[in-house]
């Protein structure tokens, strides 16, 4: 194992009165990894995160944060401080100022001073409530409470972020923030599981996404492998000459799997199956055949029909 | 300097702050200047009202020039009278004679009247309203998923919460001392009545705690505490000062040692003030309390050393439950290996104060006293061992596969978790019998025989209640807590209802009386053979039950796994 896994859970299960909401699931992963986590409302997602911040009980198996085993009493104030967690409600208290709220919590977190000022005014900045640090919590905004919560999850420096849907509810500005705030915390070496019913939410955060289904983990695998496997790679080309030369050099290349012709212009559609190689061979070939190539565009699907794809899979 | 020490000081603060963070947020939250402001304005015109009210007592000023004067009378003076009303007398310089000590001693009194009431009834409702709103918001958990013990943020809540309160009763502090010191109450005296007043808010805050942490209602939750803890406090208060013999040699005495205003038959006694001024229980009175045959009360140092060791005792195993339970909300509201301890300690106190009387006659209703309350105590393990339904069922569906206690089914229905609560509830109903049994036969003469059958016919209804509700916690109802309440009321309370509205006595039919709640009261008048029937009978209903629960469970976990099955496979086609 060259990398060490930041979660590893085996055959964690919830129950809630009959029915599974967290269904035997092995999760893995990776430090240093932005995991995203979809799937529809109802699919296990809130529960999974809270067994995995400690927060609720599992009925059933194990979870380890780097190798260490995670249990819901006194005996791990150690383990606790590598968890941010963020629910998805985020409840706060209306009596205390922003600054207040905060110090809290980084009492509450063992944080000494004079590293606790130094770390609360660093986290102001970093979620840009500076200006409100003297501001009841009670009159603030919902994105600044949004962003405040997410401030009190990260203020003793946690290793592993645990995100509930935390961008639902806001608007599209607040969202563009707050996903600034995930990038910056990614490259401070958090890893990260975040978790939305809405893919386009997280397509450019991740590195891996996991999607829920009733309670199942229905697919795990990071954004690479999901592209290589499930992603269709397509070029597209373009000749002065004749079409039908073209399609017949296509066929003599075995990474060539169907193509389509583009109606109104001389330009093909091609579903390519091979790597970088592949695709300088295929050039090489066409353009030792003397083909007259004006477009040579190589592009792939994007997450979201992939996402479509697997929805796809997973109902038939 | 003077920067240095207020640096000094303000780093003091710091460090105070520093040390509990949750006291922390008390503070930050609650002691605003405004809020301080109104506290102390309260206290200090509570003060105002309580000396004015007193001094309304004294004599009036003569006015100048009436030559006509009649006898003025009131609580203190000096001369001839009675109750309340004595005359006032003039020394040779034609001064009123006052009895200042009795003006002090009752000054003090009321602030400690008044503190205590203030202190239990108002701080027990401000701990469980704010409790109660954290957790039905949701920000308790965030501080259960923090490195902080449970300990050190309920000590925190203890502390911070009611601390306007606090900052009340301090303002209170000094007139309370000088008015004891007036009253010529020994300084020892004082301090240890502090102590005992500090006790008795560590007992019934933590109390309070465990109430606020439990699962059911909200609302309701602050105002039914405090209601309770008022309703205690005024009932006995009230009895301390009208009723010299308060003593009633049972087990109700225990009560009082709850209640930190006993302790100050004490300080009263150590004025010498003449006992018919005061009129409260006097400690003559205390020393009929016996504990074990033995008159500790007599003595203040003794009397006070046990009124805090009860105390401290209860204070100690609270906070072990709210150590477990603060983590814990979904489990039961005590674990099986604590709840032998409590039963332990509990069965110790309560038959100590049971063995009160020396005649055979009233230490037999002593002890049916005794039953009754180890039933009602029985009903208070079944509801706080019981798992529910949810629990049951994992733990019989995964028993094989989490259990700590490397699956011996008897080790975990006697110490495990979530397991059914009927055998726990049985082991400690085992230990209080055996433990009382001794006293039984070796105090009670004739009546020792139905005092024992007595007590196992009742630790029997107790089990089938148990194993009863237990069932019914399996069941797929929605309401099933309600329900099994409703069953085991109706179990208890039915029987005797109908045998008393249809005139049948213990005395004519004691075997229907023998299944009622207390059938200490119907032994005696029963055949060895009915009450043996009776046993048999119980024990064919805890059989019968038990394997209808066993049945019930086995078929949950089969049934679970077949439910898994199925999707799994409907996921996979
Ligand atoms: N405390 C609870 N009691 C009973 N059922 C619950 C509880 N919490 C969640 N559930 C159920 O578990 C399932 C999963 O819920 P959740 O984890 O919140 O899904 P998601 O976050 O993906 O929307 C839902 O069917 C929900 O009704
Ligand atoms: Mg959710």
């Amino acid at each position: 194992m060259t990398q060490e896994l930041a979660i590893a859970t085996y055959g964690l299960t919830k129950r809630f009165e009959g029915h599974m909401a967290v269904n035997d699931i092995d999760l893995r992963i990776k430090q240093g990894e932005v995991y995203g986590l979809i799937g529809p409302n109802g699919a296990g997602k809130t529960t999974l995160i809270r067994m995995l911040a400690a927060a609720e009980e599992p009925t059933k198996g194990e979870i380890y944060l780097n190798g260490d085993r995670l249990l819901r009493d006194d005996s791990n104030p150690l383990l606790k401080k590598r968890i941010g967690y963020l629910p998805d409600d985020f409840p706060l208290y209306d009596d205390l100022t922003v600054w207040d709220y905060l110090d809290y919590f980084a009492r509450l977190y063992h944080l000494p001073q004079p590293a606790r000022h130094r770390r609360l005014l660093e986290v102001l900045e970093l979620v840009q409530l500076e200006s409100k640090r003297k501001s009841i919590i009670s009159t603030l905004s919902r994105g600044m409470k949004q962003r405040l919560s997410l401030a009190r999850t990260i203020i003793h420096e946690p290793i592993l972020l645990l995100l509930d849907e935390p961008v639902s509810g806001l608007d599209p500005l607040a969202r563009q923030q707050f996903r600034q705030i995930i990038k910056i915390l990614q490259e401070a070496g958090m890893t990260i599981l975040i978790s939305s019913h809405v893919l386009s939410d997280l397509a450019e955060l991740c590195t891996s996404v996991g999607i829920m289904e009733l309670g199942f983990l229905v697919e795990s695998a990071s954004l690479k492998e999901l592209y290589r496997r499930l992603s269709r790679q397509q070029i597209i080309l373009s000749t002065l000459g004749k079409m039908e030369v073209l399609q017949q050099k296509l066929s003599q290349n075995s990474c060539v799997e169907t193509w389509e012709t583009i109606p109104q212009s001389n330009s093909l559609k091609v579903n390519f199956t091979g790597g970088e190689t592949n695709r300088a061979e295929l050039l090489r070939s066409l353009i030792l055949a003397d083909i007259p190539l004006t477009e040579f565009h190589y592009s792939q699907e994007d997450l979201e029909t992939i996402f479509l794809k697997l929805g796809h899979q997973q109902t038939s | 300097m003077k920067n240095i020490q207020l640096h000094n000081s303000i780093s003091l603060w710091e460090r105070f702050l520093d040390w509990n963070p949750q006291l922390f947020r008390e503070i930050k939250g609650k002691l605003k200047t405004r809020n301080v402001v109104i506290a102390a304005a309260i206290s200090t015109l509570v003060q105002f009202v309580v000396v004015i009210s007193l001094l309304g007592e004294l004599p009036a000023p003569e006015t100048k020039n009436g030559y006509f004067q009649s006898i003025q009378s009131g609580r203190y003076g000096f001369g001839s009278g009675y109750g309340d009303r004595w005359t006032y007398t003039k020394d040779m310089f034609d001064n009123w004679v006052i009895n200042w000590q009795l003006l002090w001693l009752d000054l003090f009194i009321a602030l400690s009247i008044i503190s205590i009431f203030a202190l239990l009834i108002v701080g027990t409702y401000m701990l469980v309203a704010d409790t109660v709103k954290e957790e039905s918001r949701g920000t308790l958990n965030f501080i259960r998923l923090t490195p902080q013990s449970a300990g050190s943020i309920l000590l925190g809540k203890i502390l911070g919460v009611p601390i306007l309160l606090y900052v009340a009763m301090l303002l209170f502090l000094p007139l309370h001392f000088t008015a004891g010191l007036g009253a010529r109450i020994p300084l020892t005296l004082i301090l240890s009545f502090y102590g005992v007043i500090v006790a008795s808010c560590a007992f019934f805050y933590s109390l309070a705690l465990l109430w606020s942490l439990m699962n059911f209602g909200s609302s309701f939750k602050p105002w039914l505490a405090s209601g309770a803890m008022g309703l205690f406090l005024f009932s006995l208060t009230t009895a301390l000062f009208h009723h010299p013999r308060l003593i009633s040699n049972t087990l109700w005495d225990w009560l009082l040692l709850f209640n930190p205003s006993i302790v100050l038959s004490y300080l009263i006694d150590a004025t010498y003030l003449p006992q018919h001024q005061v009129d409260f229980l006097p400690v003559g009175n205390l020393g009929e309390l016996v504990f074990y045959g033995q008159a500790w009360w007599t003595k203040a140092s003794w009397g006070i050393g046990f009124v805090l060791f009860n105390l401290s005792l209860w204070i100690y195993w609270c906070w072990s439950v709210l150590k477990r339970r603060f983590h814990n909300p979904q489990h039961t509201l005590i674990g099986k290996s604590q709840s032998y301890w409590i039963t332990g300690w509990i069965v110790a106190i309560a038959l100590g104060f049971t063995l009160q009387n020396t005649s055979s006659y009233r230490l037999t209703d002593n002890f049916i006293l005794l039953q009754f309350c180890l039933g009602i105590f029985g009903l208070g393990l079944i509801a706080a061992l019981s798992p529910h339904r949810q629990a049951l069922h994992d733990w019989a569906r995964y028993r094989h596969q989490t259990s700590r206690e490397g699956n011996v089914l008897w080790k975990e229905l006697v110490f495990g978790e979530n397991s059914p609560s009927t055998v726990a509830v049985a082991i400690n109903l085992a230990i209080a019998i055996a433990y009382i049994t001794p006293s039984i036969l070796l105090h009670l003469d004739r009546d020792r025989h139905y005092t024992l059958l007595g007590f196992i016919l009742g630790a029997g209804s107790i089990i089938l209640c148990a194993i009863a509700a237990q069932l019914i916690l399996t069941m797929k109802t929605r309401k099933r807590s309600a329900l099994s309440i409703i069953t085991v009321a109706s179990m208890l309370i039915i029987p005797p209802l109908c045998l008393g509205i249809a005139d049948i006595y213990p005395q004519n039919l004691p075997q229907a009386w023998l299944f009622s709640f207390i059938p200490t009261i119907a032994t005696k008048y029963a055949t060895t053979s009915a009450v043996l029937l009776t046993m048999l009978g119980q024990w064919l209903g805890v059989a019968v039950i038990g394997f209808q629960m066993t049945r019930k469970l086995q078929q949950a976990g089969a049934s679970e796994t077949k439910m898994l099955l199925d999707r799994t496979n409907s996921l996979n086609d």
